[in-house]
């Protein structure tokens, strides 16, 4: 069975003014479908920049990401465009919705950029907007929100075009532990309906909601609970 | 259907800011509403010119007596009684492409009917005159070769001259008196209005040529087959020209004017003497043109500047929606479209202020203006064209942006 991600011998530098810092250095990984993975690290680990390059916002340096057996970056800035509108779904620490927005236009966000229109897209957001618990909230303003609020609305905006692979980095970083608590239980309740997941974190109470644990430090992984091991 | 949506999103984001939007924008209102004044000017200034040339007739030369030279100074046009009835014939018969060359003697005179007088410009004319000068009758007949063989005592009337000698009664089979002479009106002619000079073309009196010269205008002693003017008709505008030189040669020739001598009359052309009224108008539409393009070239500036600032203002929403599957060009559209939509609004504005400040050139500056549906179309083609120029850098740089940096601030 092949793997829904595969990085092999990934590599990424960034230029800090003369200085060359290793964001990532030699990275090889494997993520089945339907997999809860938790990336646990120390700030400045590399945590954010792997999940950039999973989301196809960022390039590596060297190295290779397959995604569904396609060779992400080798393909062109429209492909590019097309893979992170219909394969990937990026919940953000900071919430990241658009503030002139409805609750509802935001979800439909992703569906506007779809290739191919969907015949009803304010039904398909409004749909997932009451999966994610916020029917009685969609012509609410992201400020009008509570910050698990805005999570969900982000969360659903994540799942509205059906992903294959939700990204969430810190998604409860900005929020209490019973917000918290309600995040994570709605993600594992995602990933049990076959979505794979991929989330960052520094706190290991919210990693052991995922099945598998990479550990990272400076740019490279030392440790993961998972099957595939380090290739 | 998308599109729809661009336009949409881009009115939310105008409106979001809609202070700062006019602001950004007054360049652009100054400019198009400098645009439409003129176009107003212009538009204004061809429809007179174009009536000044139906209300004259067309391709009309004028052939008047050259200025006498008394003491070293030029006198007044027509002060030398050098042009004749039959130099008018000698035109007619010897110079090509000619259709009409009428002979004409003019003064100012008191004409009385009843209890009423009224000064005027009266004239003698043949037949031919009217034809030249493109008069038709509002009632009654016109002059005829009879009339001028006869020296009858007729006259057929302008507007002007019926409305204040009649007061309304019907002027036909009346009389107007000229001194000693009484003149049967036998016709009124249709209303002409105004000429290029602002003469009022209506407040005149024909009567035949020989009566006038016999009766009314008198006859020199020195020249008694003197007229004041010829009238030429030529067949076309591109024979004018060669009409005109055609002319002189006829009237050197006849006058015996050898070699070097000037000659003693002269020739003007109507519709250029028109025409040189036009160079005002030019001078003020060159200028206020100038003043649209620095204006909607600041106007631009203005623009290009309120977006690039919008654009980093908005480097999280740009990430999140390349993030979720934007492409750069659907990212460079959104932002054009709002450049666009920004300028648009402000030439609706300047459109606005541009009539009404148009509308206030006629009293101010006495000059005709016009307003037509097509100047609406140039003022928001050209605003919205700003918007595509000054909205290129800005909604590039947008496209450009780099999506990474989403996540690397949070």
């Amino acid at each position: 069975m092949s793997s829904l991600v595969t990085l092999d011998h990934i590599h990424k530098q960034h230029r800090l003014g003369n200085q060359t810092v290793h964001a990532l250095s030699d990275v090889c990984l494997e993520i089945d479908r339907g997999e809860f993975v938790a990336v646990v690290g120390p700030s400045g680990s590399g945590k954010s920049t792997l999940l950039s390059i999973l989301g196809c916002l960022d390039q590596p340096s060297c190295g290779h990401y397959h995604l569904h057996g396609e060779n992400v970056f080798a393909q062109s800035k429209i492909r590019l465009s097309e893979l992170r509108n219909r394969h990937i779904g990026i919940v953000f620490q900071n919430f990241n919705l658009l503030p002139r927005l409805t609750a509802l236009e935001n979800v439909a966000l992703p569906l506007f950029y779809r290739r191919e229109p969907m015949r009803n897209p304010t039904a398909r957001a409004r749909a997932v907007l009451e999966e994610v618990g916020l029917g009685g909230r969609m012509r609410h303003m992201p400020a009008q929100l509570s910050g698990g609020e805005q999570q969900r609305v982000a969360i659903a905006r994540a799942i509205v075009n059906d992903p294959d692979l939700l990204l969430a980095d810190e998604p409860t970083g900005a929020l209490d532990t019973s917000t918290r608590d309600a995040i994570l239980a709605l993600l594992d309740k995602l990933q049990r309906a076959a979505l794979t997941v991929v989330l960052v974190t520094h706190d290991p109470e919210v990693a052991s909601y995922a099945r598998r644990t990479i550990k990272l430090r400076d740019g490279a992984i030392i440790g993961d609970t998972g099957c595939h091991g380090i290739a | 259907m998308r599109s729809l949506s661009y336009v949409h999103l881009a009115f939310r984001s105008v409106r979001a800011h809609i202070l700062r939007s006019i602001l950004a924008v007054t360049g652009i209102v100054i400019g198009i509403a400098a645009v439409v004044i003129v176009v107003a000017v212009a538009e204004g200034a061809r429809a007179e010119i174009s009536r000044q040339i139906n209300s004259l007739g067309s391709n009309l030369l004028l052939v008047q007596p050259g200025a006498q030279i008394a003491g070293g100074v030029r006198q007044q046009a027509g002060t030398i009684l050098s042009l004749t009835t039959a130099d008018a014939l000698a035109i007619a018969r010897e110079v090509p492409d000619i259709v009409i060359a009428a002979p004409f003697v003019g003064e100012q005179k008191t004409t009385i009917s009843g209890d009423l007088n009224w000064s005027t410009l009266v004239a003698g004319v043949t037949p031919k005159f009217f034809e030249a000068r493109g008069w038709r009758l509002a009632d009654g007949q016109l002059l005829n070769d009879d009339h001028v063989a006869s020296a009858a005592k007729v006259a057929v009337i302008g507007r002007t001259v019926a409305r204040e000698l009649f007061r309304g009664s019907d002027p036909l089979g009346r009389f107007v008196r000229i001194e000693r002479s009484s003149y049967l009106v036998i016709g009124v002619l249709a209303e002409k209005g105004q000429d290029f000079t602002g003469r009022d073309q209506d407040d005149v009196m024909f009567i035949p040529l020989s009566s006038a010269k016999i009766f009314t205008i008198g006859r020199s002693q020195a020249n008694p087959d003197a007229v004041h003017t010829i009238l030429v008709k030529t067949e076309s505008a591109q024979s004018m020209q060669a009409a005109e030189t055609a002319i002189a040669r006829v009237l050197r020739l006849r006058h015996k004017i050898v070699g070097r001598k000037a000659d003693d009359f002269r020739i003007q052309n109507l519709i250029q003497v028109a025409q040189t009224r036009d160079r005002a108008y030019r001078q003020f539409t060159s200028l206020v043109s100038a003043l649209a393009g620095i204006s909607l070239l600041v106007g631009g500036i203005g623009v290009m500047n309120i977006m690039l600032v919008s654009v980093t203002e908005r480097v999280n929403e740009i990430g999140v929606r390349l993030a979720f599957g934007a492409r750069p060009q659907d990212i460079r559209k959104q932002f054009l479209l709002e450049a666009v939509l920004l300028c648009t609004i402000g030439g609706l504005l300047g459109l606005i202020v541009g009539y009404v400040c148009a509308r206030a050139v006629p009293s101010a500056l006495g000059w005709p203006i016009e307003f037509n549906g097509q100047m609406a179309l140039i003022a928001i083609a050209c605003s919205s064209l700003v918007g595509i120029v000054f909205g290129l850098l800005p909604a590039e740089r947008a496209a450009r942006l780099d999506p990474a940096a989403l996540l690397r601030s949070g």
